[in-house]
Formats: structure tokens, C-alpha cells, sequence
């Protein structure tokens, strides 16, 4: 292949580029971010916020992105193919995808699947280690990822064009134009993924068959000031992707999978007097195609489409008091094969306190309860503290109930729904450390939780497949986020990791769940030097059981798996920049999943402009 | 495999619990001969090629897992080995998610070759007169192979379900239901290898047996139970029903009597009743779910295949036909068929 020689000419030239810059750290200014209460009432947990100079360093994938940056662990069925997480030990369906405030999580699936979500339109994504259904709903029981489309009120206009090239033909292309006045801004950004995804696997004589896929995302948000205390915002979002599913064996079945999302945000912010209030309508549908034969013109197909509005009143009582009330209400309609026609109806009420004790100390309390037509929820709360011992040295306290519902599917599959499920729910705690010496931070989180009431699609005795309100879980563990930047000279060295310990056990069994490594471990190194930049980055993933006994005969290997990459910019003023990458530098044979192999070394050049 | 119609259904789940790899350690050596033994058939996880098949001696003594890997390896089985047929020393093994039959000698279990032309998520086979006959469900239809040189011979439309096939008085039994649901059997004549006739039973036909020259059919629905004998001569049905009884599945047939399950009990009556029983053999523990994914009797000893839900390797009990346990192994994942290997 042509790339691989360029490989290794790169690394010779690698030591004799001298002149170069810094990365560009985007510092906003007069940044109107998406979602007020992440701001606002998540200051007892951890949050990890990944900026755009991340984004782009990274794959387009959220599962890339997050895999190689965050603690959490994907079940990727094979590149680009289906994903979904595991964080702190929870299920997939246990982790919200929260797009500018607002909860994505399919309603057939209750899960995101993390290779439908093209990270490079959004400005930053922040993830939240935690609870949170108290603001995000179902399913904020082990955290919640934010795709935040923040608009700047600054006389700007640029535009944005990023192309990636790599192996197997995998195209990755985005072009975005930002335009903003003091009075009106405006951001959007078509990205375009392709790859014929056609690897072959490391160490054997086999390709990767039938993993080609595209998509395409159009982002935009609109923001306008009306005067200073009303501001209007728009947000928009289209997502259209076909993949073939690859193969696990060579005779198999080809077979084809479409997904067309659309989620469309309005939102009011007004405040007066003493309140500030913020009103969202949103307007999101799911569809899928599946082809079971791409030869046969046959599929199914099904699909939700979401109405939410959802109503935040806050209220000074005093300098050092806030009160929120938040007041929602979601309408989903479903309809499809295996679920038919139907809809469900959920509205809700919570409230939140802030209170700011001392300079040092403040504590945050909330409740919520919902009412629905088809299930009963329980009451849930969140509180927590958080105090300044120092500026060395902060302490963060966090306790919470959370929940999950039960997913379209589970209710209503035809023969196999089941009408009386529960919701999941957990209880959980955590103490988080932060300390900050100059350049240096560090964060130490240690948590538990315990959630009954999962929900499970087993066979039953009648030869079917149902889902039943089963297993109780319990789980422990603590992680670790640490940051460090360095400059001396003109040279720049950013470091950051994050390590997970994760022991999650069934409570029946006492053995780990399968598809939760006990150990995870990311960090990465970047280096800037005038125009040059580089970076390295390295992902650990301990042992994986994939059975329920943890028999030692299934064990998927840990692996390690490397990044490098470095890049130069052109411009004086601007950004062109030209770069080269090398993702799995070490050709690691890996799977996430059994027989789901992942690429082994692999090329990408990109160019990136910013006018 | 009842997985795969729910499987947009369950993605979820597929996410959650797919699956396990297949780098077992097993060292054991071949044992040179399966005979004089059963056969279970693992399926194995739906999307993983980790299919296999585990061979117990009739005195259940000697046991062996993994037994095609064992003699064959590097060749894996494949994804979801959904059945099994015989004829004279070569069995026939169906691997539904894999498009493949795979034909061992079996007694050796060395293969003898793998058939793919065809095959569109093959289900069932049997053989008859040296021709070997596949079910089909994504193309509605029956292939035909010779038995000898594994060459495609022919393909017989049905545009229905093709699920279980028998051979009785020289034609050809297959059932059009899966899932539960179906209520016909259609008739080919492999003369002509077209369909001679439509036969019309109660809904919910899940297992169809030949004895003696007749065709037994179970239907089972959370309403009633039917238990059909198809005359072969003429290809007519009597049946008789119990509302009393539901949910009949598993039919297997050993010597005179027909065995079937209903929940977590095994029922037995005679070949010539008239009526089902209303009094379990006995029953068995819930352990957990899928506890009769697998199955059969033989020989008056009763095998079932727990599947412990496709979340770790399946259990299989052999118990006596007065429900005394006489051996529980771990077998391979999905246990979901036994199959008598004597010489």
C-alpha cells in the first residue's frame, strides 16, 4: 500500500520540521452554551469536557472519540458497525446521549448507538460521569455524554473545511461556516463519513467483509438576541447513514442497515427580575431499515417520533440561592414492524435548590416525579455538596436515585412485549477529589451504586423471547482524570489520562458482568512547537468476560491499542493545515467483541482549513 | 434458532449479550470414534461462529465438547448450527446463520465437505434416497443436494415458511410455521420435486416426527394443544386437542411412546392415544430460563439442553424416565438438539 511507505518517510521528517504553533485553543467568549442546567446544577459530579481541538484530533465516530479519551468501554461490533457503551459498569441502555439539553436515547432501543453520531459538527462534548436523571431522564444512571452546539455572540465569520483520507478507502469530509454578530449568530456543518471498510484482520488470511458504510450529517444552530434579556436559539439536526453489518462468517447472509434521524430544538430564554426562565420545544423522530438480504428489495422498518417541551423556571431567592423548576412533557409515537402502532405519554416536575453556604461551600438538592400512562416511576433525587479546602484542593459529595424506562420494544413487541415491566432504577453515591496544582489536575472519583429491576430479554419455557425485570446489580469502583500542560520555550506538552477500576456483579451470581472490564486506562500526549503539533495516544482495555459465568475459556484479551499522528500548519494568520495519522501504530489484534476484529495499523492524511 | 425474528427487536440485547469467543482451551485429544454415543448439537450465539458439538457415550461415561473443532481444527463450525441429519456413516449438519451444511463422517467426525450453493438461512434437512433436502427461510424454499457428491440439484419453491422436514412413504413432510405460529405441512412429491399437497392442522405447529410410516404434528399455542397423524397413504389428518393443556412443545418420539414438554414438565403418551396426558412423567427445576431449549429421548432416557439463557456455556441433564437426574454436563452454548449415534 502507498500510505505505508509515506509512513515511514514521515517519521524522518517528523524531527526536522522546527518551525511551528501552537494547537489553537478555542477560547469563547461571550459563549451562549446549549444547555443551562449542566452549567448550572452539576457541580458535585464529574465533568470531562472535550473541546474542538480534541474532536478533530480524533476519529468522527463518538465511539472513537470517547474509546480513546473517556473511561468508558464500547461493545463495538467491528468498525463503524453497531456500538454502545458501558460506563461505570452499567449497561448500554444505562448512558445518555444528551444533544444541546436534550435526552437522544432511541425510544425502541433505549440506547445511542455511539457510530451514528458524527462528533466533528458540535462544539465541544462533555461528559458526565453519573446520575442525571433528574434533568436527562431515563436511562442517566451510569452517565450522560453532551453534544453541545454553543453559539458566540462575536463579530466572527469563518469557514471550516476538514478532509480526511485513510485506508480502505474511509473518507471522512466536513465543512462548516460560523457567522455572528453581537445581535445574531449562526453555525452549521455538513459532515460526510464513507469507508469501504474492507481491513483485513491482523494475523490472519481474512478480510473484513461486508462493512461498508456511509452517512451524513447536516448541523446547524441558529441564535438571535432579541434585547438582552430575550434571546432566541435554533438547533437542527439531520442524520442519514446506511451500513452493511460485516460478516462473522464467509457464507453468512449480507445484510444492510439504514438509520434517518432528525432532532430539531427551539428554544426562549428570557430572564426578568429575579427570573430567568427558558422554554424548549423539541421535535426529534428515529427510523430504521433493516435488510435482512441486501439482495432481496424486502425489509423491516420502524420508527419514533418525539415531541418534548420542556419549561425551566429559575429563581434568585437571594444572591446565594437558586431555585429551578423544571416542568416537561414527552408524546412518542411509535410505529413499525414488531411494534405496530403506539404511543405513550410521560410528563414530569422537578425542582432544584442551590445554595452557595460560603465562598468554599455549596450544596445542591433536587427531586423529580413523572407521571406516565404506561408505567409507574419512581421519586427520584439528587444531592450533593461540593467545598473548597483549598484552591489546591476541592471535595465534591454526590448522592442520587435514578431510573431507566422501559424501551418501545420491551412493551410492545408483538408476542414478546411485555406490558408489565418496571422501570430500572439505582441508587448511588459518589465522592470526587479534585486537586489543581498550576498546570497540573487531578480528579479521583470513587462511587457505588446498586440498581434492581434490570431489564433482560431472556427464552422462556414457551420457546419465546421476553423481556422481565431481573437481575440486581451491584456496583463499585473509581476513576481517575488527570491533566497536566507544560510549556517551556516555544514547546508545549499537553498531557491527559483517565484510568477506570469498575466492579459490577450480579447480585444472584456475585460474578463481574460480562462486557465490563475491571480495568481502563486512556492517555495522550500532544506536543506543540510553533506550527507543528503531534500527538500520541494509547488505549488499555483489561480483560473482558463475555459469559455470565466468567468462564475463563471466553475471555476477549486485553489490549492496547496506539494512535500517532502530527501535523503542520501552513498559514500565517489562519489554519492549513497538512497531517498525517497512524491509528493501532502497533497492529495490535484486537476484538471488543468476539470475532468482531478491529483494523490493525492504518494510514489517514487530512488537510485543514479555517478561514 | 428463535433469535433471529426478534432480532431488530433485541439488537439491544445483542449489544448487551452477544455472544462469546470461541479460543477454547480444550487440549483434549480426539477420541478416534463417536459412535455408540449422542450427539448434542450446540447452536452456539447468534453473529458468533462459536457453533459446536459435544458427544456423550450412551452410558454417559465418556464425554467430549467441541468434538468438530477437536478433529477438524482449523475449520470452525460456524454461526448458529441449527440441525442435524443422517445418512448411512455421513451426517449433515445445518449452520443457519452461516449459510452452511457441514458433512462429517459421523463416527469420525472428520469432514467431508461443506455445502453453500443455495443455502439462504437453511434451517432443517433429511435425506431421502440419497438425495439430501434443506429448508430454507430467507427463500422460502427447499434445495436439494446429492447426498453422495454434495452437489446442488434442484430448489423447491414454496413461497412460505420452510421450517422442519420429514421423509415418510417416500415423500417429503415440511412444516410451515415457525415462531410459534403456522398451520400448515405441505407435501412434496421428490419425484417431480414439486408440491403435491397442502395439508391444513391447528396453529402453532412446532415439531413433526415420522414413526411406522406416519406423521406425527404438535401445535402448541397458549390456548390449546393438538397432537395431528398424517395417514401417508393419503395424506390426510386425524387429530384430537386439549384446551386443558397449552403451550406443547418439543416433540420427540421413542419407541412406542410421544414425548413433549409443556413449561418446565415432560409428558409421555402412548403412539395409539387419543387424548394428551393430563399427569407430568415429572418436572424440573426453573433454574432459569430456556430450561428445555434442547430436547430428546432416547433409548428411554431423557436429555434436555438448558440454554442458560445464551449467556454462558448450556447445561444438558440426562434424567430417567421416572425424572431421576443421571448426569449433568456442561456442554457447548445453546444445547439445542440430541442425536442418537449408534453404529
Amino acid at each position: 500500500m502507498i500510505l505505508k511507505k509515506r509512513f515511514a518517510f514521515f517519521f524522518l521528517l517528523m524531527c526536522h520540521i522546527v518551525s511551528a504553533q501552537n494547537d489553537s485553543i478555542n477560547k469563547l467568549k461571550e459563549v451562549i452554551v446549549s444547555d443551562n442546567n449542566l452549567k448550572n446544577f452539576a457541580n458535585t459530579q464529574s465533568i470531562q469536557r472535550l473541546n474542538d481541538s480534541i474532536i478533530t484530533k480524533n476519529q468522527s465516530s463518538l465511539t472513537s472519540l470517547l474509546n480513546y479519551n473517556t473511561v468508558i468501554y464500547f461493545k463495538e461490533n467491528g468498525l463503524g458497525m453497531t456500538s454502545s457503551p458501558s460506563f461505570r459498569g452499567t449497561t448500554s441502555q444505562q448512558t445518555v446521549v444528551v444533544w444541546n439539553g436534550i435526552n437522544i436515547n432511541s425510544q425502541l432501543l433505549g440506547q445511542t448507538d455511539f457510530n451514528t453520531i458524527s462528533t466533528r459538527g458540535f462544539n465541544s462534548i462533555d461528559v458526565k460521569a453519573g446520575g442525571g436523571s433528574i434533568v436527562y431522564g431515563s436511562g442517566a444512571i451510569g452517565g450522560t455524554i453532551h453534544l453541545n452546539n454553543d453559539l458566540k455572540f462575536t463579530d466572527t465569520f469563518k469557514n471550516d473545511f476538514q478532509i480526511y483520507y485513510g485506508e480502505f478507502n474511509t473518507i471522512s469530509a466536513i465543512y462548516g461556516l460560523t457567522a455572528a454578530t453581537k445581535k445574531w449568530s449562526f453555525d452549521a456543518s455538513f459532515t460526510r463519513n464513507s469507508s469501504d471498510n474492507d481491513f483485513k484482520f491482523v494475523g490472519q488470511n481474512v478480510w473484513n467483509t461486508n462493512g461498508q458504510y456511509y452517512n451524513n450529517t447536516l448541523d446547524a444552530a441558529v441564535g438571535y438576541k432579541i434585547n438582552n434579556k430575550n434571546s432566541i436559539k435554533f438547533y437542527s439536526e439531520i442524520y442519514d447513514g446506511e451500513r452493511h453489518f460485516s460478516l462473522t462468517s464467509p457464507n453468512a447472509t449480507k445484510t444492510k442497515y439504514q438509520d434517518y434521524n432528525t432532532r430539531n430544538l427551539l428554544t426562549w430564554t428570557s430572564s426578568f427580575n429575579k427570573f430567568e426562565s427558558n422554554l424548549r420545544l423539541a421535535y426529534i423522530s428515529e427510523h430504521y431499515n433493516y435488510f435482512e438480504d441486501i439482495n432481496l428489495d424486502g425489509f423491516t422498518s420502524g420508527g419514533v417520533k418525539s415531541f418534548i417541551g420542556k419549561y425551566d423556571l429559575d429563581y434568585s431567592l437571594s444572591s446565594t440561592i437558586k431555585i429551578s423548576t423544571i416542568l416537561d412533557y414527552t408524546k412518542n409515537d411509535g410505529l413499525g414492524s414488531g411494534i405496530g402502532k403506539s404511543s405513550r405519554e410521560i410528563g414530569g416536575a422537578s425542582i432544584l435548590w442551590k445554595h452557595t453556604l460560603t465562598e468554599k461551600w455549596n450544596y445542591e438538592l433536587s427531586a423529580r416525579k413523572e407521571v406516565s400512562d404506561v408505567y409507574k416511576s419512581p421519586v427520584l433525587f439528587s444531592a450533593g455538596s461540593r467545598y473548597n479546602f483549598s484552591d489546591f484542593y476541592q471535595l465534591k459529595f454526590n448522592v442520587s436515585r435514578n431510573y431507566r424506562i422501559p424501551t418501545f420494544n420491551d412493551l410492545y413487541w408483538t408476542g414478546s412485549g411485555n406490558p408489565d415491566l418496571k422501570p430500572e432504577s439505582s441508587y448511588q453515591a459518589e465522592i470526587g477529589n479534585d486537586f489543581k496544582y498550576k498546570d497540573f489536575r487531578l480528579t479521583v472519583t470513587a462511587y457505588g451504586m446498586k440498581i434492581k429491576d434490570m431489564i433482560r430479554w431472556l427464552p422462556n419455557n414457551s420457546g419465546n423471547w421476553s423481556p422481565e425485570n431481573t437481575d440486581k446489580v451491584t456496583i463499585y469502583g473509581a476513576e481517575a482524570l488527570l491533566g497536566w500542560r507544560k510549556s517551556f520555550n516555544k514547546h508545549t506538552f499537553d498531557f491527559n489520562g483517565t484510568y477506570a477500576y469498575t466492579v459490577s456483579t450480579d447480585d444472584k451470581t456475585d460474578k463481574q458482568l460480562f462486557y465490563v472490564p475491571y480495568h481502563k486506562l486512556t492517555g495522550s500526549i500532544s506536543y506543540y512547537y510553533k506550527k507543528l503539533s503531534a500527538y500520541y495516544q494509547v488505549m488499555f482495555t483489561g480483560e473482558i468476560f463475555t459469559t455470565s459465568d466468567n468462564n475463563p475459556k471466553d475471555i476477549l484479551d486485553a489490549y492496547n491499542v496506539s494512535n500517532i499522528g502530527v501535523d503542520y500548519n501552513f498559514s500565517k494568520k489562519n489554519i492549513f493545515k497538512v497531517g498525517v495519522k497512524a491509528a493501532n501504530l502497533w497492529n495490535e489484534k484486537y476484538e471488543a467483541l468476539p470475532s468482531r476484529y478491529m483494523p490493525g495499523r492504518n494510514l489517514t492524511i487530512y488537510l485543514n482549513l479555517n478561514y | 434458532m428463535k433469535l433471529k425474528n426478534l432480532y431488530l427487536g433485541i439488537i439491544a440485547s445483542a449489544f448487551l449479550f452477544a455472544s462469546c469467543s470461541n479460543d477454547d482451551d480444550n487440549n483434549d485429544a480426539p477420541l478416534g470414534a463417536y459412535d455408540n454415543g449422542v450427539l448434542i448439537l450446540n447452536e452456539g450465539n447468534f453473529g458468533t461462529p462459536n457453533a459446536s458439538v459435544s458427544f456423550v457415550s450412551n452410558d454417559l461415561n465418556t464425554f467430549q465438547n467441541d468434538i468438530f473443532k477437536l478433529v477438524n481444527t482449523p475449520m470452525v463450525l460456524g454461526d448458529v448450527a441449527q440441525s442435524m441429519s443422517f445418512s448411512n456413516e455421513k451426517a449433515f449438519i445445518v449452520v443457519n446463520n452461516s449459510n452452511e451444511v457441514e458433512v462429517v463422517n459421523r463416527y469420525t467426525f472428520k469432514s467431508l465437505g461443506t455445502i453453500t450453493e443455495k443455502l439462504q438461512n437453511p434451517r432443517y434437512s433429511v435425506v431421502l434416497n440419497d438425495k439430501l433436502y434443506v429448508t430454507n427461510s430467507i427463500s422460502k424454499a427447499v434445495t436439494v443436494y446429492d447426498a453422495k457428491t454434495f452437489a446442488y440439484i434442484a430448489s423447491i419453491p414454496l413461497n412460505k415458511t420452510a421450517e422442519r422436514i420429514v421423509a415418510a412413504n417416500g415423500k417429503l413432510y415440511v412444516t410451515n410455521a415457525a415462531y410459534g405460529s403456522g398451520t400448515d405441512v405441505t407435501v412434496i412429491n421428490p419425484a417431480s420435486n414439486t408440491v403435491s399437497k397442502t395439508i391444513t392442522l391447528a396453529n402453532g405447529i412446532n415439531s413433526i416426527e415420522e414413526k411406522n410410516g406416519s406423521v406425527y404434528v404438535l401445535s402448541g399455542t397458549s390456548t390449546k394443544n393438538t397432537l395431528s397423524k398424517i395417514n401417508t397413504s393419503t395424506d390426510t389428518a386425524t387429530s384430537f386437542e386439549a384446551i386443558a393443556t397449552k403451550s406443547a412443545l418439543n416433540m420427540d418420539i421413542d419407541g412406542d411412546k410421544i414425548y413433549y414438554t409443556q413449561a418446565t414438565e415432560v409428558y409421555a403418551i402412548n403412539l395409539t392415544a387419543t387424548a394428551f396426558s393430563d399427569k407430568a412423567l415429572f418436572s424440573v427445576k426453573d433454574s432459569s430460563w430456556s430450561t428445555f431449549y434442547g430436547f430428546g429421548v432416547i433409548d428411554g432416557k431423557i436429555y434436555s439442553g438448558d440454554a442458560n439463557a445464551f449467556t454462558s456455556d448450556g447445561t444438558v441433564t440426562v434424567y430417567s424416565s421416572t425424572g431421576t437426574a443421571l448426569k449433568t454436563l456442561t456442554a457447548g452454548k445453546g444445547p439445542n438438539g440430541f442425536y442418537s449415534n449408534n453404529n
